[in-house]
């Protein structure tokens, strides 16, 4: 397992070695200690903290733990002497690998960061080895010591400070052997859960600044809308109101909703209650705009028209089959509605201008987007926007979006004080920006005496050039995606595996409905289609370390079948049903087991298996699947965001619930022993819940639901459309 | 001014009266493990023990619980000598982002003193009323599990 590789290589990728800071320090006895930080993501202080500068965001998906057994790991660590701290926005010191999003931080980081673990190890055992004058190859570094194997000396890492500096590193490097792991593959409990049991994390939500006002703003309820004229007379005499803004529109660009501000009104007050009681209670007239008159079946309608012209595109993976070998077409269409993100944590941000520079405290999944965004906003260069990440209550993809950022810079902008803006939850469910309303359609086209050719998609976005996530061995037909208007009757965010939501929902229900057109058992089927599949035409770059592997989730299917003991036919009372997903190269099967008495769906019981490659922290790659399913079956069973008159009909936790304790099902993930790549588990076990509970509902009931939310199963088949 | 007894302590405030309790506990004391979520009592996150059981403080009027015991999250255990019940939550991993996390505690420490040995279902309807969008119930459950075996 060991790799080498030289020094001399001037791209370092992200954290580079800051050669700068220990050059020409030739290492003065009397000089006084100081903390050495030999590069952008570690820093040895003098009394032997390691400050961990995390560029992950951590919004619950633990990638902050993972990261730190890694460093500990490589650099020979003492866990307890560890401080981590989210780095700041910046490109410069980790290009490309700051965004929270897509399951990546795992992916991105585990070769820079152990790199510059690794270097900053070899740096201090080279120090203590000249110390003691014995080789470099006769010491390791452990418990943040470095050890000597012939003489039995230690030192601390803090003791080799001075020394350490006047090092460079060597010409190649050997990454520790797994063997010599202490803490990757180890259950080691989230680094900030002592701080969160005891109420002391610190949130945005919790930032609290000299002179700071609070300030809540009335968005207008229509997205498009705008304000007309607003009465704030009786507002402005209120306790603790110190001021009242109008805050300009800014457009979202077409393809691009990361950022844009509503039209609104800004209360700015002394208190959080008071800024909110006081906004209640502003006379606003809007001009709602085009959107007014719209609701999603104006959008579904657009898809059905639409759906009717049909432009194959290439399929990119896979070769076609011709049109005359077709002897028979089945299809079918899936709809999912708009879905809020509602992460527990509102959103929130507190942001300083102070006319020369900018500071913003910030739960966000893009510091480095958003500090691009505020320097455009401002006028100001990069150099003087600061964005200090906080941890955060909850991002599945909304945090990545800036506008609740931009909006705090406007008002602290018009009061040249610290604004902490605070979304209260019916802004975060009435006014945000959505995961968008989509439409699926799948066919599947057989030929002479039922052989099975091959699918066709259509949907709201184009699969074959961005999303090669299709692992089945029989070819597959993309078409382009279906234009619509969606997109500008609410803003997208991403949501929780964001477009393989809509994907995986339609595949994996439309695979079960295939399967019983062909009589055949639905897991089988899906084993026989992976068996048989060459994916080497979708890893478009053979030099990568991470190549999908048809294979992998094979063999998630085959042990989620073994560990469930699933049968096609009920047991005990209960279906099972089955689901497969590959997401940026992790592998997740689901086998959900329901009942239905009396339109009555209970969900027992799910059995998970996910292929992540190495496993860097069992309990909390299971969380993240044991938290997917959760997210899942909200998404199915619960939640759903509906507009009239394009306004969103939806408020708060009353009217956009989440599953709570008592509806979660029992469930047992198990992981797949591997030695691949490691990646991210945040998203990959979603995409596949909802079908899996629907083909569960179909073996239970012969009942085929194909549009969410399910809010109740219905008596008769009539609801198979 | 009112005067409130809040985690062994003494403190007065001059808050309109009608405020929320939870926003006495962070604007005014910052006292700020109490989570702001959804401000109608639907979601848990600004639990606080009063008078030993668990109460949302987002809709409680500070003015009438000048006369109670209240606890928050800060008065359950620190860092450095946790209660059973963080104990618990560490030991089986529980939070992920952890937001909602300070309310689940208040619930769970309340379902504990009051009934020590809670059924399944006794846990079940003691904690239904928190809200974790992470999906951290299973692990709460086994927490709380955990707590009762020592």
């Amino acid at each position: 397992m060991e790799r080498r590789f030289f020094l001399k290589s001037t791209s370092f990728g992200a954290g580079g070695l800051l050669i700068s800071s220990f050059i020409g320090f030739m290492g003065c006895e009397t000089e006084p200690v100081e903390p050495w930080e030999p590069n952008f993501f570690l820093r040895i202080m003098p009394d032997g903290t390691v400050e961990f500068s995390c560029p992950q965001s951590e919004i619950g998906q633990g990638t902050s733990t993972g990261l730190t057994q890694i460093l500990a790991d490589e650099l020979g660590a003492d866990w307890d002497k560890i401080k981590i701290q989210l780095a700041d926005g910046s490109y410069e010191k980790f290009p490309g690998t700051q965004g929270t999003g897509g399951s990546n931080g795992i992916r991105k980081l585990w070769e820079p960061l152990r790199k510059a673990a690794a270097m900053a190890r070899e740096m201090l055992i080279l120090a203590a080895s000249k110390k003691w004058d014995v080789l470099p190859v006769d010491c390791y570094a452990k418990d943040g010591f470095v050890h000597s194997t012939k003489t039995q000396l230690k030192i601390a890492f803090e003791e080799l400070l001075s020394l350490v500096k006047d090092e460079y590193p060597s010409e190649d490097i050997a990454y520790k052997k797994e063997s010599d792991y202490q803490y990757i593959g180890k259950s080691i409990s989230g680094h900030k859960n002592k701080k969160i049991v005891t109420g002391s994390l610190e949130y945005s939500m919790d930032v609290t600044l000299p002179n700071m006002v609070y300030a809540r703003i009335v968005r207008c309820p229509v997205f498009g809308g705008v304000v007309k004229h607003f009465n704030a007379d009786a507002v402005e005499k209120m306790p603790g109101v110190i001021k009242i803004v109008q805050i300009e529109p800014i457009p979202v660009f077409e393809n691009d909703f990361v950022g844009g501000v509503r039209s609104g009104i800004a209360v700015l007050a002394d208190s959080s209650w008071r800024a909110i009681k006081a906004s209640e209670l502003l006379e606003i007239t809007w001009d709602y705009g085009a959107n007014a008159s719209l609701d999603e079946n104006a959008i579904f309608k657009e898809f059905e028209k639409n759906e009717k012209a049909v432009n194959p595109i290439d399929g990119g993976a896979f070769s076609d089959f011709p049109n005359a070998l077709i002897e028979e077409t089945i299809s079918a269409r899936y709809t999912i509605p708009y879905q809020a993100n509602a992460c527990m944590e509102p959103l929130n941000s507190v942001a300083f201008h102070k006319g020369y520079e900018v500071e913003v405290w910030a739960g966000t999944q893009s510091p480095q987007m958003t500090r691009e965004r505020i320097a455009e906003l401002t006028g100001l260069p990069l150099a003087s926007v600061i964005i200090h990440n906080k941890f955060a209550g909850g991002g599945f993809g909304r945090r990545f979006f800036t506008d609740f950022v931009e909006e705090a810079i406007i008002l602290s902008g018009k009061v040249r004080r610290p604004v902490k803006l605070i979304w209260t939850r019916e802004d975060t469910i009435s006014a945000s920006k959505y995961h968008p309303y989509t439409v699926e359609y799948w066919s599947a086209h057989l030929g002479k005496n039922n052989t099975f050719l091959g699918f066709s998609n259509r949907g709201y976005f184009t699969r074959a050039s961005n999303y090669p996530s299709y692992l089945y061995g029989k070819p597959i037909r993309f078409h382009e995606s279906i234009q619509n208007s969606a997109k500008q009757l609410l803003p997208r965010a991403s949501w929780r595996s964001v477009m393989a939501y809509p994907w995986g929902f339609g595949m994996e229900s439309f695979m079960d409905e295939v399967a019983h057109k062909l009589g055949k058992d639905p897991l089988a089927f899906r084993l026989e289609l992976l068996g048989e599949a060459d994916v080497s035409s979708l890893n478009r770059n053979p030099e990568s370390p991470y190549q999908l592997d048809a294979r992998r989730l094979r063999k998630t299917l085959e042990t989620a079948s073994q560990k469930s003991g699933y049968t096609k036919t009920t047991k005990e009372g209960r279906a099972f049903g089955v689901s497969a997903i590959m997401y940026n190269y992790s592998y997740c099967a689901h086998i959900a087991e329901v009942s239905v008495n009396e339109g009555q769906l209970k969900v027992h019981k799910f059995t998970s298996v996910v292929d992540c490659g190495k496993v860097i922290n069992p309990s909390q790659v299971k969380s993240q699947i044991e938290g997917s399913i959760v997210w899942g079956l909200t998404a199915l069973l619960k939640g759903c965001i509906t507009l009239k008159e394009g306004r969103v009909q939806q408020s708060n936790f009353h009217d956009y619930p989440l599953l709570r304790y008592s509806e979660t099902p029992e469930i047992e993930v198990h992981l797949i022993a591997s030695d691949h790549m490691p990646t991210g588990v945040g998203e990959p076990g979603v995409p596949g819940v909802a079908p899996a509970v629907l083909n569960a509902i179909h073996n239970a009931t012969g009942i085929r639901l194909r549009d969410a939310p399910v809010l109740e199963i219905p008596s008769t088949l009539e609801a198979q459309g | 001014m009112i005067s409130l007894h809040i985690n062994g302590k003494y403190y007065t405030i001059e808050d309109d009266p009608a405020t929320p309790l939870l926003w006495v506990l962070r604007d005014s004391l910052g006292l700020k493990g109490t989570k702001y979520g959804c401000g109608i009592g639907q979601c848990g996150a600004c639990s606080v023990m009063v008078d030993g059981v668990s109460i949302r403080s987002c809709t409680l009027p500070v003015e009438t619980v000048t006369d109670k015991t209240i606890v928050t999250i800060e008065g359950i255990g620190t860092e450095h000598k946790l209660h059973p019940v963080q104990e618990a939550w560490i030991a089986e991993d529980v939070p992920q982002c952890g937001y909602c996390q300070s309310g689940q505690i208040i619930s769970a420490v309340s379902l504990l003193d009051q009934n020590p040995n809670p059924s399944l279902q006794d846990i079940k309807k003691a904690m239904d009323g928190n809200l974790c969008r992470c999906g951290t119930y299973n692990r709460i459950e086994k927490a709380i599990l955990r707590v009762k075996s020592i």
